[in-house]
């Protein structure tokens, strides 16, 4: 178990690495200069070579990647040039993550608390009037994009039965807890939308085919009732699948969030990536796709190590 | 339940089936694989089918306790078990009897365990639902069916995951959720094949053992005619559906009666002929039972067979050598003639 | 078919296996799945190997044709050590040396037609003439009961599993194979179609003069095939001898335990009934001395010290055991003679 977590580490450690090195090479392939866009109108060519070598633009490649690097592992991210320009990069981390992950959770909650129920309901009859219609409806949701559902949603949960507070009433968890739950439900409903198709569609399949096996005519056997068998035998081997599909789903959300999060004016970190895009601001992005990364592979590391405990079947390595 | 005294040879009749047919749509058509099937079994006496694959043996026993799943399934005639009616009654009836008065015994333990449940708790599971028990009892007296079916340290093998045992005691563990309510009835379906010979012989001298102290009834199915001879007081021999030969197992392998079943035994290697001995095998195959041949079914692959054999189906009848001894065949062998 | 095995003697082993030992996993959790298994198999003879699964039995089958690396041994096919061979080197003689599994519908190949199945061994071995390949193929699969006008252009999800069993037979046989290694190719078939696909072997070994090792876990089908039959126990053997006089007089208590374990459908004959307690033990960590000591019941300490060498103890018949079972011990079988 030691040499597993150990192992599994050491691969995260050079996973992060090479994102590192990638994308500090990528990123400077970005058209628009951060200097010019840093310094705008008061740009003349001694304020930028000042910039440049404030900020060690001046410098090789490999010069910057090692003093980024070196500073990033000892825990100075530096500060942001062009998009809150002289704010520590940390604390416009620290601000903007938690509403995003908090919505990208929310979003696999609600994702799962309809999918689930729904495959368990559709498969005691596969292609029956309930499962075709079930899967016309997911089909039709997953084709409605992440732009129309959420302003279609606002329109309808905040502006006509006015149930949900609309665009404009961020507050952040410690000041209102319920108040923020209630603002990210509309953006994490909008987004669960396009990952609710995906996992009903994977545990569907996954418990119809494990409906064909001997152990569920064996609970039959034994006296069980339908719902028991489903719920208590078919549902936990159907679910490796899913959780793979909901590991991969979170870091794909990112865009969506992005379109929520500017519709309804909540200062998330998507936000930030997108600016930072924009105004070729190198130390913010840099540390936003870390993190993204950081995130991303947790997650696979979380999942892989979950998948042997939902099914002992399955061997860790 | 009739009216029957309760004798201490308890002479009853537990389980009584009566023109089952068991049909199933098909793409190609319906398909009979159970076909107007009579029988009865007296309690604490053992039942074995045997047939080859496709012959309706699996599908009769778990038609007979109500266990297909109903879609594309037509069923007709009559099976009871102790005065229940099985056939055509709602699921909920048939809840009542499963695992408490009704067991069965898979195949594979690997695929008929459920993967993903510690087998302590599958057994428990059963406790639970059909006694009641507390969650506490339930665990203790789950303990102690592993230890009685032979599973050492059964404490920490409760724990275990159906895939972290060897396929003998994963046997075991089905058959102490096979056994944990008590039931009177069990149907084995192939409860050894796929085992080792040595695992086997552990297996059926447990299924012995455990019979024997609860006075149980039990329909044993099984392809090989060695595990029948010495496992059972009564054999039916399935072939397209069809009991084709029922006979006390003594009576059976001393006076075949059917060219079917000769020929299943002439075709058994045995481990005490010598080596090189001539099988005698039944050439062709199997009818396709969307469209099975009018007349016997066994008729094409027969080598007694005559006119008669293809034209007109012979029924089940009792011989004039022993009345319980009951063949389906025009030209019976070894003396046998079909009582008026 | 003569029942005694006089005749053989003369012959000259055409396999020869010798310390054979397969082994999987790394070097810490390493498994010897064959821990040295020697013996020989002679021309026109069918060696049946018999064992309980995990015993070994499949990895020496694959082992001697070299779909697995020996650890160490050797085998000696026809006077040429097969083990030294490049991948090379050994496809040409695989020509000689063919392999027969358990399910034969998925060792065919299902996008293929039959006669293209069958036909293939002879491209390989570079038959360019197409007139005479059909030929050939034709003749073959009538000679394993299926008529090549009829079967020839259909693919293999159409046939039963007898059918394909007898389809394998024909593409092993069209390259003219001197040895054939059938590992469970009866197994898994119903006892009807079972007795023809063991009729239909016995016909071609004798009309080509086969030399075969049959791997099974049937004591009845091993009995029934072989001249001489070899039991396997956790990677090694324990026994090897005649058939008829290995099952009526075994030398090793596995063996005794494995035939009193099994079924004769007949409920007239008793068996002695001595049951063997649990299961093979892991051959992660298998028991010193005799490998099977753990479940022997004449176990003593020069079982758990001495591995046991196999010996010849009567003409023709070796045992691996320090205490074989007297020779007079009467088992099933046994017919009385003076």
């Amino acid at each position: 178990m030691a040499r597993y977590i150990l192992r599994r580490l050491i691969a995260f450690c050079l996973i992060m690495l090479t994102i590192s090195l990638l994308s500090f090479w990528l990123m400077r392939l970005l058209p628009g200069d951060p200097i010019v866009k840093h310094l705008g109108t008061s740009y003349t060519a001694e304020n930028a070579k000042a910039f440049a070598a404030q900020v060690g633009l001046d410098k090789g490649f490999f010069a910057q990647y090692f003093t980024w690097l070196g500073d990033t592992l000892t825990g100075n991210l530096g500060y942001s040039w062009n998009v809150s320009p002289n704010t520590p990069i940390s604390e416009i981390l620290s601000k903007t993550l938690p509403p995003t992950i908090e919505i990208a959770l929310l979003s696999q909650v609600i994702a799962l608390a309809i999918s689930v129920p729904a495959s368990v309901a559709v498969v005691r009859r596969p292609n029956g009037k309930l499962d075709r219609g079930v899967n016309v409806v997911m089909l039709s949701a997953y084709s409605i994009p992440t732009l129309i559902a959420v302003p279609v949603l606002t329109l309808f949960l905040c502006v006509r039965y006015n149930v949900l507070p609309g665009p404009s009433s961020w507050v952040s968890f410690n000041e209102d807890p319920i108040l923020n739950l209630r603002v990210c439900l509309l953006p994490a409903m909008a987004i669960s939308i396009a990952s609710l198709a995906g996992h009903f569609r994977f545990l569907r399949n996954d418990m119809i085919i494990n409906l064909q096996e001997d152990f569920v005519v064996m609970a039959r056997s034994k006296g069980l009732t339908n719902r028991r068998i489903l719920w208590r035998h078919v549902l936990r081997p159907s679910s490796v699948t899913l959780l793979t599909s909901v590991g991969l789903t979170i870091g794909g959300l990112i865009v969506g969030i992005f379109v929520a999060e500017v519709y309804l004016s909540i200062p998330g970190f998507s936000t930030q990536v997108i600016a930072a895009v924009d105004t070729s601001d190198y130390g913010l992005l840099q540390a936003c796709i870390m993190t993204i990364a950081f995130i991303v592979i947790s997650i696979q590391l979380i999942v892989n190590f979950l998948l042997p405990i939902i099914d002992p079947r399955i061997a860790r390595d | 339940m009739t009216n029957v005294t309760d004798s201490p040879t308890q002479a009853d009749n537990i389980v009584v089936v009566e023109n089952l047919s068991t049909t199933f749509s098909t793409p190609r058509g319906s398909l009979t694989a159970v076909n107007n099937v009579s029988l009865t079994i007296k309690r604490g006496m053992s039942l074995g089918i045997v047939g080859e694959s496709g012959s309706g043996k699996t599908v009769l026993s778990r038609s007979i306790i109500g266990l297909l799943p109903p879609s594309n399934m037509n069923q007709t005639g009559s099976a009871t078990i102790n005065g229940n009616q099985i056939i055509g009654v709602a699921h909920k009836e048939l809840l009542k009897l499963w695992g408490s008065e009704v067991a069965m015994i898979f195949q594979d333990p690997m695929t008929a365990l459920t993967p993903t449940r510690r087998v302590g708790d599958q057994i428990a599971e059963s406790l639970r639902i059909n006694l009641k028990m507390s969650k506490k009892d339930a665990k203790a007296k789950a303990i102690d069916l592993l230890r009685q079916v032979g599973i050492p340290s059964p404490e920490r093998r409760a724990r275990a995951y159906p895939n972290q045992l060897s396929g003998g005691m994963r046997q075991r563990v089905m058959i102490a959720i096979a056994i944990a309510c008590g039931p009177e009835f069990l149907v084995a379906d192939e409860p050894t094949t796929g085992l080792d010979v040595t695992v086997q012989a552990q297996v059926l001298d447990l299924i012995t053992e455990l019979r024997r102290e609860a006075n149980l009834t039990m329909i044993l199915v099984t392809h090989d005619l060695g595990v029948v001879a010495t496992r059972t007081d009564n054999v039916a021999v399935m072939y397209a559906g069809r009991i084709v030969e029922q006979a006390p197992t003594r009576e059976l392998f001393a006076r075949v009666a059917m060219p079917y079943t000769k020929g299943l035994l002439d075709s058994t290697p045995r481990i005490d002929a010598p080596s090189h001995t001539r099988l005698s095998s039944i050439e062709g195959r199997p009818p396709d039972l969307v469209n099975p041949p009018s007349g016997c079914a066994f008729a094409p692959r027969c080598s007694f067979a005559q006119d008669r054999c293809r034209t007109e189906a012979p029924s089940l009848v009792a011989s004039t050598l022993n009345p319980n001894h009951l063949f389906a065949c025009h030209y019976p062998l070894n003396g046998h003639a079909a009582q008026q | 078919m003569p029942l005694s095995n006089k005749g053989l003697e003369m012959n000259t082993p055409l396999l020869s296996v010798k310390n054979l030992v397969v082994t999987y996993g790394s070097k810490k959790n390493a498994v010897q799945a064959v821990a040295g298994v020697s013996f020989d198999v002679m021309e026109g003879e069918t060696l049946g190997l018999v064992g309980e699964s995990g015993c070994g039995k499949s990895t020496t089958g694959r082992a001697i044709l070299q779909l697995e690396r020996a650890s160490s041994g050797s085998v000696l096919f026809d006077g040429e050590e097969l083990t030294s061979l490049s991948p090379g080197e050994m496809r040409t003689r695989r020509r000689k040396l063919q392999m027969l599994f358990q399910d034969p519908i998925s060792s065919l190949n299902p996008r293929r037609k039959i006669k293209n199945i069958v036909a293939e061994p002879l491209i390989i071995w570079g038959e360019s003439d197409e007139a005479k390949r059909d030929a050939l193929v034709g003749e073959m699969l009538l000679e394993v009961g299926i008529d090549p006008a009829l079967a020839g252009d259909r693919y293999p999800r159409e046939f039963s599993g007898g059918q394909c069993q007898r389809i394998s037979i024909a593409r092993s046989l069209v390259a003219n194979p001197r040895l054939l290694v059938c590992d469970e190719m009866v197994s898994a078939l119903d006892v009807s179609v079972q007795a023809q696909i063991i009729n239909l072997l016995t016909e071609l070994k004798k009309k080509y003069n086969l030399t075969l090792l049959f791997i099974a876990h049937d004591l009845a089908v091993v009995k029934n095939v072989s001249d001489r039959v070899a039991v396997m126990y956790l990677g090694r053997l324990c026994e090897l001898g005649p058939s008829d006089d290995l099952y009526a007089h075994p030398l090793h208590p596995y063996t005794e335990a494995l035939l009193s374990a099994a079924v004769v459908p007949d409920p007239e004959v008793q068996l002695s009934h001595t049951t063997l307690e649990g299961e093979p033990p892991s051959p992660i960590n298998p028991p010193s001395g005799c490998r099977f000591r753990t479940r022997c019941p004449n176990a003593e300490t020069r079982c758990a010290e001495e591995v046991p060498e196999l010996r010849e103890v009567r003409p023709g018949h070796q045992v691996a055991c320090h205490f074989p079972l007297s020779t007079t011990h009467v088992a099933i079988g046994e017919s009385p003679n003076a």
